[in-house]
């Protein structure tokens, strides 16, 4: 066994002390709850969250794009960027609201309660488990090219070997651990992409004298069109490009769980708030090292290798090993959460709701991790014998769930018409229209990006499907108001609004209006000085 | 009409609700109009899992809100007193204690699904349950028209627009 992947394990027990003695110790007390545990802090849970999220992408499809497309490359980056805030401030506060108010368990489920389908649920389901699994299997691919690169061994045994860590991983971490030490990997990963960034760049001779190298080359590298010029003119392609990750992340599926504090208020809405702008430390830089690897590594056989040829370059072996390590160990927190997403959405959403429904707790349990289990191995089998690039893969996993599920969840808090008909028509439209558009490479003909394509299809699917549709039922429609009240509230009392307590709110007031008198106004002690 | 129950006491207090407000929107002026108590059952649970390294046993603590029937994870196990309340200031239950125990096993075994990283299939062991109320201020502003009323939770200050 070498030295880099003797690091990688030492590394890998370490995260796992790591995590045993927090959980060990929140553990001590009889009356807390890790579960429901809050009180992580802020910043650790966000950058936990953004290390857990990125991953296999930003360190190998990134660069790898920008190493193969030049500054064209960076279409997806703006879009990323942005992507968190976009979603933050249009989309996100209103949801979690409705879905409160309605009482959804799952994306899926608030979909079905929001348009009172269960068709919506079973469509929107499958949709969302056959590509959550695809975004998994990127990252399956991604651990297996890091862990090559680490250990030497062969592609196929270093899938094998880091998909087996990865279900070990999963099975010895509780929720605080993986928080915990999803927090150490975030500013590894930082350090040191920042660190290769610093080498990196003044050897280029900064971004100009990357650019006059780029240009030397290929001075098409610094076309907004990509290399050769291959999308001139064709807007369609980078407004799909800059739009896939900054409007696509509002597609997917996602509901906070409900917590109720017993104690202090910490709540994880400043945890939000970073983890947006540790984003934007993040997603500039690997992009920048997949140009600089056009002019320090043109011979590189797999560009998707950009970032560990670098670490391997500029730093002694045990710090790029170490980073390595970091990079690997995020790619499986992403991988582990993706399949238990995928997993929970089978069991719940289609096995227990349509198949089962006399299922026990444990029985749908046991679906969910069987689940895992068999698209594991499919998982291992598909990155074994017809490995996609990672960049491939994610773009379009991403593109078919943002184009299922955006034009719904937007609609669903902003369209009080919007119904049953209007949402199974954008589901399966922009899905469709995404994968006819790949399968078919329609982007070359027609000049639209298949995410772009997709998103007007479902708009279009939506605005006609809504006239065959029944109108939202009296409740639905009174909670719809409710989500939408914050336009009248002043800006500082409205970032401390708690959704949580949505549902207490809406019956509270019930309660007021029905039975209970308080005070008048005139009686109300007035709370000024 | 007043009757005695089990509730958790008002820590934020009409003081602190008081220099928070202000703290926020200096230009408004709020009044308290009275404290409604909501029920809530709480539901203590042994998760058994099979782990490496760390405990076999886990507790989980759930509330669920019997008015809508709604679950929620908490943090820790809340501290209750007994007191008398007036019976105008309840709000009335809709789901009843077994309707509930339902709902929160469900719940948990969803929470513990998306968000326990464990393989074998845990058991969920149910330990004991409490009935209880929490205060909630309700808050009017001087200027209705800009600022709606709104709940502030006595316990920890959160609070919502009604």
């Amino acid at each position: 066994m070498n030295l880099d992947i003797t690091i990688f394990f030492i590394y890998l027990l370490g995260m796992l002390a790591i995590g045993l003695y927090f959980t060990r110790r929140a553990s001590t007390s009889v009356d807390h709850y890790l579960l429901g545990n809050r009180k992580i802090g802020a910043p650790v849970t966000a950058v936990s969250m953004q290390s857990t999220s990125m991953s296999g992408f930003m360190f190998m499809g990134g660069p790898a794009q920008a190493f193969q497309e030049g500054w064209h490359a960076l279409w997806y980056a703006i879009g990323d960027a942005g992507g968190s805030i976009v979603n933050l401030s249009v989309l996100g506060k209103r949801m979690r609201r409705l879905s409160q108010l309605i009482g959804a368990l799952s994306p899926i489920e608030y979909l079905e309660k929001r348009y009172e389908s269960a068709s919506v649920r079973v469509v929107g389901s499958v949709i969302a488990i056959i590509f959550l699994f695809a975004y998994a299997f990127a990252q399956f691919i991604a651990a297996g090219k890091a862990l090559e690169s680490l250990s030497g061994f062969s592609y196929e045994l270093a899938l094998i070997i880091g998909v087996g860590v990865i279900i070990i991983y999963t099975v010895a971490g509780g929720y605080l651990a993986v928080a915990v030490s999803g927090f150490i990997q975030g500013i590894i990963m930082l350090i040191g992409v920042t660190a290769i960034g610093v080498m990196a760049i003044p050897y280029v001779g900064g971004i100009s004298g990357l650019n006059e190298s780029l240009r030397a080359i290929d001075p098409t590298y610094l076309s907004i069109w990509g290399r050769d010029l291959i999308y001139y003119g064709q807007w369609g392609v980078i407004l799909g490009a800059v739009l896939i990750y900054a409007i696509g992340y509002m597609g997917l599926p996602h509901v906070t769980v409900r917590h109720m504090s017993m104690q202090s208020p910490k709540t994880v809405k400043n945890a939000i708030i970073w983890s947006a702008a540790f984003n934007q430390l993040f997603t500039f830089t690997p992009y920048i090292l997949g140009l600089s690897a056009i002019v320090l590594l043109p011979t590189i056989s797999d560009p998707e290798m950009v970032i560990p040829e670098l670490a391997y370059t500029f730093f002694p072996g045990v710090l790029a090993a170490l980073l390595l390590s970091a990079i690997m160990a995020a790619i499986m927190s992403t991988c582990d959460s993706l399949l238990m997403q995928a997993g929970t959405t089978l069991s719940r959403d289609v096995y227990h709701r349509f198949i089962n429904p006399k299922a026990s707790h444990k029985q749908v349990l046991l679906v969910s991790r069987l689940c895992i289990l068999v698209g594991g191995i499919i998982g291992i089998v598909l990155a074994t014998y017809e490995p996609p690039a990672v960049f491939t893969l994610v773009v379009f996993a991403f593109g078919v769930l943002g184009n299922t599920f955006l034009v719904p969840y937007v609609a669903s808090v902003y369209s009080k018409k919007a119904n049953k008909g209007g949402v199974l028509c954008a589901m399966i439209g922009g899905a469709g229209t995404n994968i006819v558009w790949e399968t078919f490479t329609l982007q070359n003909v027609t000049g639209l990006h298949p995410f772009l394509a997709g998103l007007l299809i479902s708009i279009i699917g939506m605005v006609i499907g809504n006239t065959f549709g029944r109108t939202p039922s009296p409740p639905i429609l009174e909670s719809f108001e409710l989500a939408k009240y914050n336009h009248r509230i002043p800006k500082n009392l409205e970032k401390g609004i708690s959704d949580d307590i949505a549902p207490e709110a809406k019956n509270i007031s019930r309660f007021i209006n029905s039975s209970f008198r308080p005070r008048s106004r005139g009686e109300a002690k007035i709370l000024e000085e | 009409m007043r009757n005695k129950v089990l509730a958790q006491s008002i820590t934020f207090t009409e003081e602190k609700l008081k220099s928070s407000l202000k703290k926020i929107q200096s230009n408004i002026n709020f009044a308290v109009h009275s404290v409604i108590y909501y029920p809530y059952h709480f539901f203590h649970y042994d998760v058994k899992a099979k782990r490496i390294f760390l405990p076999k046993n886990e507790e989980v603590g759930c509330t669920v809100e019997p008015v809508s029937g709604i679950g929620s994870l908490i943090d820790y196990t809340p501290k209750l007193s007994s007191v008398e309340i007036s019976i105008e200031k309840q709000v009335p239950q809709t789901y009843t204690l077994e309707e509930c125990r339902t709902i929160s096993e469900s719940f948990i075994y969803q929470s513990i699904s998306l968000k326990m990283k464990m393989l074998s299939i845990s058991e969920l062991i149910f330990k004991y349950h409490e009935f209880f109320y929490r205060p909630y201020w309700v808050v009017t502003s001087n200027n209705p028209k800009e600022v709606p009323d709104f709940i502030v939770d006595a316990v920890t200050g959160q609070y919502h627009p009604l």
